[in-house]
């Protein structure tokens, strides 16, 4: 390739201003030297300068404000799923472990330290109703504090 | 001068830190300040790429969500606005992919890289056009443009960075940004030779 043609691939990024300054100056010397390349540079130039120029679109007026109500929605969404992913667990390890106590607790009551690992179909059926009792309770108080949870989140939105 | 100079930069570094800090505590006015100082180089930047306002104002929006979502992994000691323009960058090529995948090839779409032929005494098509005409010829022909040609093209013209901004934003090799932005110009003024060149003489 000879200097003509490889300078002339170079011309656009020189007039985008992006060559190293070693390329730069091997373009300024050739154009100095060819009237063709030298014309070409122009051209590519008043490419530049209107892309530069491009009349700027502004963002539109409440795209700024939108966009904030939504990240702020959407972070108080992560911390409502937050909590509500605690309390779950808290709930559900509350409600294993009175479930458990209850078992042995009521055992206890009803025919000594042994009788624990008893069975009897009587024994099962109130057992079943202290724990149905007791899961009822957990899910209530689960809403309780979920709903209370929502509407502080609401608050501060 | 140098003291001077050092400072300065330092402390234009920890504004920075603060604003990315602020950020992560959940600041709400350090979220609008973010936004708004923003708000227009990032939707130009959107709008070029997708060629499409609604688009653009729906990725503007998915950009701050992704990057409060990210906050964590971004790393203080990169420039804020190279990480910010990549999250958006990334949103833009997932769009595209879905909706018009053919703009995201590297190619001229049709015709051929020009050679010699406009070299004579043609003269160029953009100084036939009246200056106020120019403008709107250029943006007219960008929309013709690959959407990957449109993106280089404001990075360089518009958001003024250079060829290693623009590959960190990209996140494509030096080299593919500079045949990029080569063939992004020669495909523009491909576009406004055709459209300027007088009827008969093709
Ligand atoms: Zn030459």
């Amino acid at each position: 390739m000879s200097e003509h043609e490889s300078i002339r691939e170079l011309l656009s990024l020189a007039a985008a201003g992006v060559l190293a300054p070693d390329d730069q100056r091997r373009v300024e010397q050739h154009a100095a030297v060819c009237d063709a390349c030298r014309r070409q540079l122009e051209v590519w130039q008043s490419y530049s300068r209107e892309l530069v120029r491009l009349p700027a679109p502004a963002a539109p007026r409440h795209l700024a404000e939108r966009t904030r109500a939504r990240v702020l929605e959407q972070r108080a969404a992560v911390a409502q799923k937050r909590w509500d992913d605690i309390v779950l667990a808290v709930l559900v390890l509350f409600g294993w472990t009175m479930t458990l106590v209850t078992w042995i607790v009521f055992r206890l009551f009803t025919g000594g330290m042994l009788s624990v690992l008893e069975f009897g179909f009587v024994r099962i059926v109130i057992w079943s109703g202290a724990s149905t009792l007791f899961a009822w309770l957990t899910a209530a108080v689960a809403a309780v504090m979920l709903g209370s949870q929502r509407r502080a989140v609401r608050r501060m939105l | 001068m140098i003291l001077a100079a050092l400072m300065s930069s330092e402390s234009a570094l920890s504004a920075v830190d603060d604003e990315a800090a602020r950020l992560r505590r959940g600041d709400p006015d350090a979220l609008a300040a973010a936004i708004s100082r923003y708000q227009h180089r990032l939707y130009r930047y959107l709008l070029r790429f997708s060629g499409d306002p609604s688009t653009a104002e729906d990725l503007f929006q998915q950009t701050w969500l992704r990057v409060m979502e990210n906050l964590r992994r971004y790393d203080a000691r990169r420039s804020f606005d190279a990480w910010l323009f990549s999250v958006a960058h990334n949103l833009a090529i997932d769009h595209l992919r879905k909706s018009r995948p053919d703009s995201l090839d590297d190619v001229l779409p049709s015709g051929r890289l020009r050679g010699d032929e406009v070299a004579g005494p043609q003269p160029d098509a953009l100084e036939q056009v009246l200056e106020w005409e120019r403008a709107a010829a250029v943006a007219a022909a960008l929309l013709e443009l690959p959407a990957i040609h449109r993106e280089v093209l404001t990075l360089r013209f518009e958001e003024d960075l250079k060829l290693e901004e623009m590959a960190e934003i990209a996140q494509i090799p030096l080299s593919t940004v500079k045949s990029r932005l080569h063939r992004a110009l020669e495909g523009l003024r491909n576009r406004l030779d055709h459209q300027f060149r007088p009827k008969g003489n093709p």
